[in-house]
């Protein structure tokens, strides 16, 4: 069993990270440091994206002339050679831990137009040639460095008193913004 | 003429014990704050308004331009006003074309920009520890007798307001937070 799967349904683009296979059996308990890996996954997939790699590391399709010489593509200040899938930023800075389980975080999000886009970038049926851009993902080397990073948090986890408080606070962040 | 965000308010005063020290709120409230700002000024440019949403919260259109001040833009035009305060176009190019913003100004597109003096008088100031707002600042236009205020406030009674926060811009500014406190848990 692979450690991400994606999930393309409808118009939603997810992706569904496994923690057991990415940890090699050992899970993360808490709430919060589920949330944290989930964070340094989505950190990395921005990096990628901004230095305009797909997940498996190749550069995106180039942009349209049409997409390119639109007021909104203008209005943004970008350039035609830098694909990076940023318009105003909704998409990507929206892109959130939308679901745990024990063993999984999902990444996906809450908002169906910008899953919309995603998926379309993702399929590549946002485009008349079909091509995608596929962001939602990381290498191997990726999760592997993400898992050792965690190392330290994962062995002091039993003793970890502070996490609750963040789970509290992150509870509270997400149920007053709605 | 300002936008305050009060959810951010409302937020982070209910959070129990903060992790994120003071020197870290402040660096995630400038963040919102200049993302905010930004976004208001690059989607309005793109002929979108944060201050008029839909039901979904989104920015809408800008309305179109009248065909006439559409030719004014173009240069056919300029317009005088008569002794009783009327309007009328004549066929003579307007000074004010000399000056305008050469990369966002198109004749035909409402995105309120003409010389671009009013999207670049946009600030922002943090006026509490969770709280943050953005204006146009009250400042002379260059080759023109009104402040940038003035001309927002102008285009506001026009149905062309700006100052605003959409959907997807409030949704950013939770992920600020939420991502500021996720990467505090990492040892």
């Amino acid at each position: 069993m692979p450690i991400e799967k994606q999930v393309l349904t409808g118009k939603q683009a997810k992706l569904k990270v496994n923690l057991r296979k990415l940890f090699n059996g050992e899970v993360p308990r808490s709430v919060p440091i589920k949330e944290a890996v989930g964070q340094a996954i989505i950190d990395k997939i921005l990096e990628n994206t901004a230095e305009g790699r797909d997940k498996d590391g190749n550069g995106f399709v180039s942009y349209s002339d049409s997409y390119a010489n639109s007021p909104e593509f203008v209005a943004a200040g970008k350039s035609k050679d830098q694909v990076n899938l940023r318009l105003f930023g909704d998409m990507l800075d929206t892109m959130d831990v939308i679901e745990q389980t024990r063993d999984t975080i999902t990444i996906g999000w809450s908002d169906d137009l910008q899953a919309t886009k995603a998926h379309g970038h993702v399929t590549g049926n946002i485009r008349k040639d079909g091509e995608a851009r596929d962001f939602l993902g990381l290498s191997d080397d990726d999760y592997e460095s993400i898992a050792e990073s965690f190392t330290e948090d994962l062995e002091g986890e039993a003793t970890e008193t502070r996490t609750q408080e963040f789970e509290d606070n992150l509870t509270t962040l997400r149920s007053i913004f709605g | 003429m300002k936008v305050k965000v009060k959810n951010l308010d409302k937020a982070l005063k209910s959070i129990k014990k903060d992790i994120l020290d003071t020197t870290e709120r402040s660096g995630v409230l400038n963040e919102a704050a200049q993302m905010s700002m930004e976004a208001i000024r690059q989607k309005t440019r793109a002929g979108l308004s944060m201050a008029n949403t839909n039901p979904q919260g989104r920015a809408t259109k800008l309305p179109p331009l009248s065909k006439s001040y559409q030719e004014f833009r173009k240069g056919k035009v300029s317009f005088y006003k008569g002794k009783q305060g009327q309007t009328y176009p004549v066929n003579e190019a307007s000074d004010k074309l000399n000056d305008v913003d050469p990369q966002y100004f198109r004749p035909t597109f409402a995105n309120n920009t003409l010389t671009g003096q009013l999207l670049k008088a946009l600030k922002y100031r943090i006026t509490s520890k969770t709280s943050f707002e953005i204006f146009v600042a009250n400042t002379r236009r260059e080759g023109d007798d009104h402040t940038n205020k003035e001309v927002a406030q102008f285009l506001k009674d026009q149905g062309r307001g700006f100052l605003g926060i959409d959907s997807p811009t409030t949704e950013r500014i939770k992920q600020l937070w939420l991502r500021a406190y996720r990467r505090k848990i990492k040892k």
